[in-house]
């Protein structure tokens, strides 16, 4: 099981541009990124029934890191603050 | 008096042989933690050490075994003598990392075949930083001479980025 943060839902596009992310072109400010990377990644759209989740430790490189667009029936649940 | 208390002992004793008692689930978790163990590489582990835990890990797995890898476009099959090499090499490149497996689902299908689904996680420490990694694993466990051995190791690619 892994833990990872959904940053973008169903339909919407996402990018990292020299590590920072966007979502539908916006900026989106993470204060919670530990070891901000340089990761470049053009804009994708999330399929249907599809999130995207990413790790907050982006200190790897990009290859390293495991992240990326997963089908919904893979959530088990979400976290308690 | 002494029936009812003996009663009970006896009642211990069976609940505690059921309890213990080694059965195909417990045996192939069992193999998973020594793989673990041997895949882990502790500090200043000697080059005899790290051979011998090597070989060990090989010796848990079929010969020939087979590896899927997807995103490094592994697959197909290793002989023993090369999972070792193997074994050997990512212990080398992977210093001060422990192996772990949670989340392990076993399903034994039939008397000699096993299907185990399972999160393989990295622990381990960079020059800099401490470091945590995981990946889905589906393996084949078989039943072979009465041991139960890996017979194939598949990494599951979920995540598209």
């Amino acid at each position: 099981m892994l833990l990872k943060r959904v940053v973008a839902l169903q339909g919407e596009t996402v990018e990292f541009r020299k590590g920072v992310l966007y979502v539908n072109g916006n900026l989106i400010e993470e204060p919670y990124v530990r070891h901000r990377s340089d990761w470049q990644l053009p804009p994708r759209m999330i399929e249907l029934g599809h999130v995207y989740v990413v790790g907050d430790n982006r200190g790897t490189s990009m290859d390293r890191h495991r992240f990326g667009e997963i089908n919904m029936n893979r959530v088990v649940g979400g976290v308690i603050p | 008096m002494n029936y009812k208390i003996l009663s009970f002992a006896l009642l211990l004793v069976v609940a505690g042989t059921i309890f213990f008692w080694p059965n195909d689930e417990k045996k192939i978790k069992g193999n998973l933690n020594s793989l673990a163990k041997y895949c882990s590489s502790i500090k200043e582990e000697s080059v005899i050490g790290t051979l011998q835990k090597a070989a060990l890990a090989a010796k848990l797995c079929t010969d020939p075994c087979t590896v899927q890898i997807e995103s490094l476009k592994i697959d197909r099959e290793f002989r023993q003598k090369e999972l070792t090499d193997r074994f050997l090499m990512m212990k080398k490149r992977l210093p001060n990392t422990g192996f772990s497996f949670h989340d392990t689902v076993i399903e034994i299908a039939g008397d000699d075949r096993a299907e185990v689904i399972t999160t393989l996680r990295l622990n381990g420490k960079t020059i800099d930083e401490q470091f945590t990694d995981a990946y889905e694993l589906n393996i084949l466990v078989e039943k072979k001479d009465g041991d139960w051995l890996f017979s194939s190791f598949s990494v599951v690619e979920f995540m598209k980025k």
